[in-house]
């Protein structure tokens, strides 16, 4: 069953050109014809000119984040006839400067991110450089922040939120979540190193629960969630001065032998 | 390689369609937060200096003056019922445990206590209407 | 000050302005509880209820600015015009109130 949809898709070059267009395309689509596919389709059949970010056409890289019929969506996620309309518009994802057509620049949310540390800090620097055993895990430890560690930094979330709209330092639920999901893991100590750029004028006490990240996300994160325990954890290690986390020591196991070239 | 900057400014927290129904109670939280505040000021400035320059506390006040306690009520009701609901949703209590990101996904933010907590917001601001719309006629005079 | 405690402050105040503010309401607005006015503790409340409601409130105020102002030097004028603008609000308030309550 093929049918002839409508693609308005965005065209830009901000190099060349002042003022965006619109540029109207007719594709025949099936059933299981994702956006991406659509796209692409344009791309080889009608104009070469047009540039989209894709990589592995299953959801999983997370470069082909789009705005499409207004709502942030994984274009390689979104099947077309799944979204019943008869003209489906294609924009850049809003809220991040535009490179050219649908591409856009994700660096500055990339250096927020690292400015959060997203990586397993621990005070033991000697055990870290020269492992002697390895760290358990209980599974409620792992369940504790597995939920969050499934992003895959498409950037979705971080288009749809409100407040990123107005305000350019606001660190966005993606980085905070990344935040969450280290803070949280039963290894890491470093929620110390992480307090003077979370717990800031423009950290995460500006997500106001709009909840617009957690309708967006594509991969079941739930950012919203992890945010509102990140400020719990926050409240908690910093003004009742206590944690319930456990930080997990070194366990050696007899039967298992490192070795490291 | 020269980029365009797409911010959508303030424009970026009325889009409502698509997204979930706590988008449209954070706007309303902040729109009602600022009426309040205009209300607070003038309250203070108003009744101060009334009071400073004549004595006279608190006069009945005209139907222009009734019309906005009225609003004002309504706002305030709203304003504090959701308050309570996102004091609680921001201090981790209402959102859920981490889950299993298993698809189909489930958003415990936008399913379970906390959209209950919003049909229980609902329903007492609906009740409280209920009783300030009687206050409203009997302060009106009708 | 950080965010954190700020914004504990914040809810505290919210919980405590819908105390004061319904003792504020009733106090003034229903003839048959005007007695609570003449109880040594309602004056206090009533500082309270000031005092919270101007945080409150301007921290509010102060959470959208910073939003729409995004900036370190904007975040600084922004809350110390708002410290400023409540600590006079609050003073003639609380002016109002001791002149309000002195009388007896």
């Amino acid at each position: 069953m093929e049918r002839k949809i409508q693609f308005k898709v965005f065209k830009f070059n901000p190099s060349i050109e002042v003022t965006p267009t619109w540029r109207v395309y007719e594709v025949e689509v099936d059933r299981g014809t994702t956006v991406l596919d659509a796209l692409l389709k344009i791309k080889e059949e009608q104009d070469p000119s047009l540039a989209i970010r894709y990589s592995c056409r299953q959801a999983i890289c997370g470069s082909c984040g789009m705005m499409i019929n207004g709502k942030q969506r994984l274009a390689c996620f979104t099947r077309v006839l799944e979204l019943n309309s008869k003209i489906i518009y294609v924009e850049p994802l809003s809220n991040y400067p535009i490179i050219r057509d649908l591409v856009t620049d994700f660096s500055e949310l990339f250096s927020k991110e690292r400015s959060v540390k997203p990586y397993i800090i621990r005070d033991d620097v000697e055990e870290m450089s020269n492992p002697t055993g390895m760290y358990l895990q209980k599974p409620d430890e792992l369940l504790s922040y597995l939920q969050f560690a499934d992003c895959i930094e498409c950037g979705l979330c971080s288009s749809a939120c409100p407040t990123v709209s107005t305000d350019r330092l606001f660190l966005s639920p993606m980085v905070l979540n990344k935040a969450y999901r280290f803070s949280a893991d039963s290894r890491d100590s470093g929620l110390v190193h992480r307090l003077p750029v979370i717990d800031s004028e423009h950290g995460c006490w500006r997500c106001h629960f709009a909840a617009a990240c957690s309708s967006v996300c594509p991969k079941g994160v739930d950012p919203a969630k992890s945010i509102q325990l990140l400020k719990r954890m926050i409240t908690s290690t910093n003004i009742f001065k206590k944690s319930r986390k456990r930080i997990v020591e070194i366990s050696s196991r007899p039967h298992v032998t490192l070795s490291f070239p | 390689m020269k980029s365009r900057e797409n911010r959508e400014g303030i424009f970026g927290w009325l889009k409502f369609r698509g997204y979930s129904i706590e988008k449209i109670l954070y706007i309303s939280q902040r729109v009602s937060g600022v009426g309040i505040l205009v209300f607070l000021i003038t309250h203070i400035l108003n009744v101060g200096l009334i009071y400073a320059t004549t004595g006279i506390l608190w006069e009945p006040p005209g139907l222009i003056g009734k019309a906005i306690l009225i609003i004002l009520g309504v706002i305030v009701i709203f304003h504090s019922l959701n308050g309570i609901r996102l004091t609680l949703v921001e201090y981790g209590f209402l959102v859920g445990k981490p889950i299993r990101a298993v698809y189909p996904y489930r958003m415990t933010t936008l399913s379970g206590k906390q959209r209950l907590a919003i049909y229980l917001v609902t329903t007492v601001f609906v009740i409280l209407m209920y009783f300030w719309t009687m206050v409203a006629f009997h302060l009106l005079g009708w | 000050m950080r965010e954190s405690t700020k914004m504990l402050i914040h809810y505290i105040t919210g919980f405590a302005i819908l105390i004061t503010g319904a003792i504020h309401l009733i106090a003034s607005n229903l003839k048959t509880l005007e007695w609570i006015k003449t109880t040594p503790l309602y004056p206090v409340s009533q500082g309270i209820f000031l005092a919270t409601v101007l945080y409150h409130a301007l921290n509010g105020l102060r959470v959208i600015l910073v939003e729409l102002m995004p900036g370190y030097r904007s975040g600084k004028i922004i809350s110390y015009t708002l410290l400023i603008l409540g600590v006079i609000l609050f003073v003639f308030g609380s002016y109002v109130l001791i002149i309000l309550f002195g009388e007896r």
